[in-house]
Formats: C-alpha cells, sequence, structure tokens
C-alpha cells in the first residue's frame, strides 16, 4: 500500500468513525427499550474500536505475538466480569427485570 | 505533480534505531513496537477493570440514571469529534513520515497538540460546570467513576502530548531523523487513548 492510499483509507475510515460516533449520540435519543438502546450504542463502539485497531493501529499487519498481548487481558477480564455477575444480578433483580 | 518516495507505516519502525541501537526484538519486531503493544496490553488490563467495574456497580445503582442526566452530552459528543480529528491528524503525521515529508510531519504534529489540547479545554469546562453544580469524587459512587475514569484518560491524553511535544521539538530542530519511527509508535498509542474514548463516551453519557 502507498502512503496516497493509505492517507485516502484513512480519510475514508475517519468519516466512517464519524458517521459512527454521531449514530451513537442519535440511537440514545431514540428512547428504545433499555436492552436494545445499549446493545445498539455498544455494538456501534465495538465496530468503532475495531475500526481504529485494525486500520489506525495496523493491527492487521501485526504477528501472533501482539494479538496474544491483546487477547490475554481481554479473556482474563471477561472471566473476572462474569464471575461476579451472580453477585451483581442478587442485587440487582429490579434492575434486569427492567432490561429484559 | 510531487512524487514521494514512500514506504508502508509497518516498515517505517525499521528506520528507529532507538537511543541505544538496539532496534529489533527475538520476535522480529522492533523493540519500540513491541513495548507499545505491551503497554497496551497493561492499559486494556488497567481500563477494561474500570468499565467492568462501572457497569456491574451501574446494574447494582438504578439510580445513577439521575446523576448521568447532570452530565454534559453536547460537551462529551464535541471532545469524541475533537478526539477523532486529533487521531486522523496523527496517522497523516504517521503518514508524512512514510512519504519523507518533513514539514508536513511537523504541521500534523502540531495540528494533532491542537486538537489534544482542546480536548482537555473542553473536559476542564465540563469539570468546572460539574464542580459549580456540587458535583465531585465524594459526591457518590457515580462521580467518583466518572472522575476517575475521565481523570485517568485525560492524564494519557497529557502523556501523549508530551510524547508529541518532544518529536515536534526534534522535528522543528531537524533532528527527527533516526527517531521517526516513533512517530507511528506514538501513532499507535494516540489510536489507542482513542479507543478508550470510544468506549468510556458512551458508557459515562449514552447508555441507559
Amino acid at each position: 500500500m502507498n502512503s496516497n492510499t493509505s492517507v485516502n483509507n484513512h480519510s475514508a475510515i475517519f468519516s466512517v468513525l464519524v458517521v459512527l460516533a454521531l449514530s451513537a449520540v442519535g440511537i440514545s435519543f431514540l428512547h428504545l427499550p433499555v436492552l436494545a438502546n445499549n446493545l445498539a450504542i455498544f455494538s456501534v463502539a465495538v465496530v468503532m474500536a475495531g475500526l481504529v485497531f485494525f486500520q489506525y493501529m495496523d493491527l492487521k499487519s501485526e504477528g501472533k505475538l501482539i494479538y496474544w498481548i491483546m487477547i490475554i487481558p481481554i479473556i482474563l477480564f471477561g472471566i473476572l466480569f462474569v464471575l461476579f455477575i451472580p453477585d451483581v444480578c442478587h442485587y440487582s433483580i429490579d434492575f434486569l427485570k427492567k432490561v429484559f | 505533480m510531487e512524487k514521494s518516495t514512500s514506504l508502508p507505516l509497518t516498515q517505517i519502525h525499521a528506520i528507529d534505531e532507538g537511543p541505544c541501537g538496539h532496534n529489533s526484538s527475538p520476535a522480529g519486531l522492533t523493540a519500540g513496537r513491541l513495548g507499545i503493544w505491551a503497554l497496551i496490553g497493561s492499559e486494556v488490563v488497567l481500563f477494561a477493570g474500570l468499565f467492568g467495574s462501572f457497569i456491574l456497580m451501574r446494574m447494582i445503582n438504578p439510580q445513577w440514571a439521575e446523576e448521568v442526566s447532570h452530565l454534559n452530552l453536547k460537551a462529551g459528543t464535541l471532545n469524541s469529534l475533537v478526539l477523532l480529528v486529533s487521531n486522523f491528524f496523527m496517522m497523516k503525521a504517521s503518514g508524512s513520515v512514510a512519504a519523507g515529508k518533513a514539514s508536513d510531519v511537523k504541521k500534523y504534529l502540531f495540528l494533532t497538540m491542537v486538537m489534544g489540547v482542546l480536548f482537555l479545554c473542553v473536559k476542564a469546562f465540563e469539570y468546572t460546570a460539574e464542580f459549580a453544580h456540587g458535583e465531585f469524587p465524594t459526591s457518590g459512587g457515580f462521580w467518583a467513576f466518572y472522575f476517575l475514569m475521565t481523570g485517568i484518560h485525560a492524564t494519557h491524553i497529557i502523556g501523549g502530548l508530551v510524547a508529541m511535544g518532544l518529536l515536534l521539538r526534534r522535528a522543528l530542530n531537524g533532528t527527527l531523523g533516526p527517531m521517526q519511527g516513533r512517530v507511528a509508535i506514538t501513532g499507535i498509542y494516540w489510536s489507542f487513548v482513542e479507543v478508550v474514548w470510544i468506549f468510556l463516551f458512551p458508557m459515562l453519557y449514552l447508555l441507559a
């Protein structure tokens, strides 16, 4: 990829990121059900983060070592988060009833 | 039309000799590139822990929705756009290094810093308004998380600005030469700071 293509690519990614950021704000004004609202906004954030990681941070051209450096903390966080959910559910039955 | 000799972003790290001349690791990466990804891996632990704690506490405390309504959504949205523009300029600076355009490197590093400072100014404006309304880190769980997470993020912004300032000073003195790979490495760090905000902004301002 030459530098001109790279800059054009960055411009396109930037435009998409701006649209997605404004979309997330727009979704919050739609007054969707709590679960739908939060899932939609979180999905937009994940897509934006993916674009930045793979396009701006050039993760797509990295080797396995870098992927593992990123994946291991995320897996450990996921385990920790899931382990806490039963405790949280115990204290937030009302909240979960609203969500589901 | 100006024709530029270009290097892919993935190759410009080979230019970076580092201050001690140790420019490659056993994994085939430059020390700088491996180091920045290791730093980001540790930062993921820090921020994921904070975000996870916030989400779990938010589930336990539905009354925090009232506190969220006191945040300035317009300022938060503006900051999101400012950081996106800032990161775009940083990518242009990295691209300019690859293309060997020294003047563009200076210009885009400066613009990136200006947008970073603007982000901090908007955040300071928000903090001032919140303090004026009597909301402090000690005002409750939500505000403790809010000031902690945004404060740590702002500290990372300041760290990035310092790194960019050092690079800009070298670029202005014409001594960036062997360290130009660090522009791209700083760009990776700056992008990560943006990713943190990409999650922080909806979590604090938008989630129902």
